[in-house]
């Protein structure tokens, strides 16, 4: 019975975890073009709007869903011990430094990119902290793949 | 110093107690990937992971675990 839960759980977190980030990606991704890049189709736009409001209520759901995940396994230790064991941790650590390096790519990039053409800070800004958020999250979702 | 990489007798062990990667992960307390990755060498354990599943199959963690010579190739 036991054996089951801890797997069910594991499960859960995966699926939870991919539908976060893909959720994440879409929205912001989004977001970052309507906000910064000028629409002239009037249909486009709308789209766009549509896509950004959907991806938002998408990734809010599955925001949802992890903050209920963690409060159903903080009343239950057996099972967040054996969720959150020394390979998880080991999969987190490497996770961060893949984020880390993608993140000094990105920085390399844009600022070889700055060399031609003007960026805005803020859009700078902005595709920052989508590889920031979403580099360690695919990185661990590959890392702990079933 | 020679390349070298950790080997072990956990499969050899959960055929003679009769137990499923997962079952064995629930008695120790980690998940199903965390021994399958130990068992095919992917994972090194931690000593006091280590400990545990020598203690669960009630041998010496040098009979569960042992060093051997890593013949890969590993120069670029």
């Amino acid at each position: 019975m036991k054996t089951s839960i801890i797997e069910e759980y594991d499960r859960l977190r995966y699926n939870v975890g991919k539908g976060f980030t893909i959720g994440f990606m879409l929205w912001y991704g989004f977001y970052i073009y309507s906000s910064n890049f000028q629409i002239e189709n009037r249909i486009l736009k709308i789209i766009v709007i549509i896509l950004v409001l959907v991806t938002w209520f998408i990734w809010t759901i599955y925001l949802v869903k992890f903050m209920r995940l963690g409060k159903m396994l903080k009343h239950n230790d057996e099972v967040n011990d054996a969720l959150n064991n020394e390979l998880i941790q080991h999969y987190r650590l490497k996770s961060s430094f893949v984020g880390l390096v993608v993140t000094m790519i990105s920085i390399g990039v844009l600022l070889g990119i700055t060399s031609f053409v003007q960026i805005p800070g803020k859009l700078v800004c902005e595709i920052l902290l989508y590889v920031i958020v979403s580099a360690p999250l695919i990185a661990f979702l590959m890392y702990n793949r079933n | 110093m020679p390349n070298v990489k950790l080997v072990n007798q956990i499969k050899v062990q959960r055929a003679i107690h009769n137990l499923t990667q997962e079952e064995l992960a629930s008695k120790i307390g980690v998940t199903r990937k965390t021994i399958n990755t130990i068992e095919n060498g992917i994972f090194v354990p931690s000593t006091i992971l280590a400990i545990r599943l020598a203690k669960y199959f009630k041998i010496k963690v040098e009979d569960l675990f042992d060093l051997a010579e890593d013949n890969t190739n590993h120069e670029l």
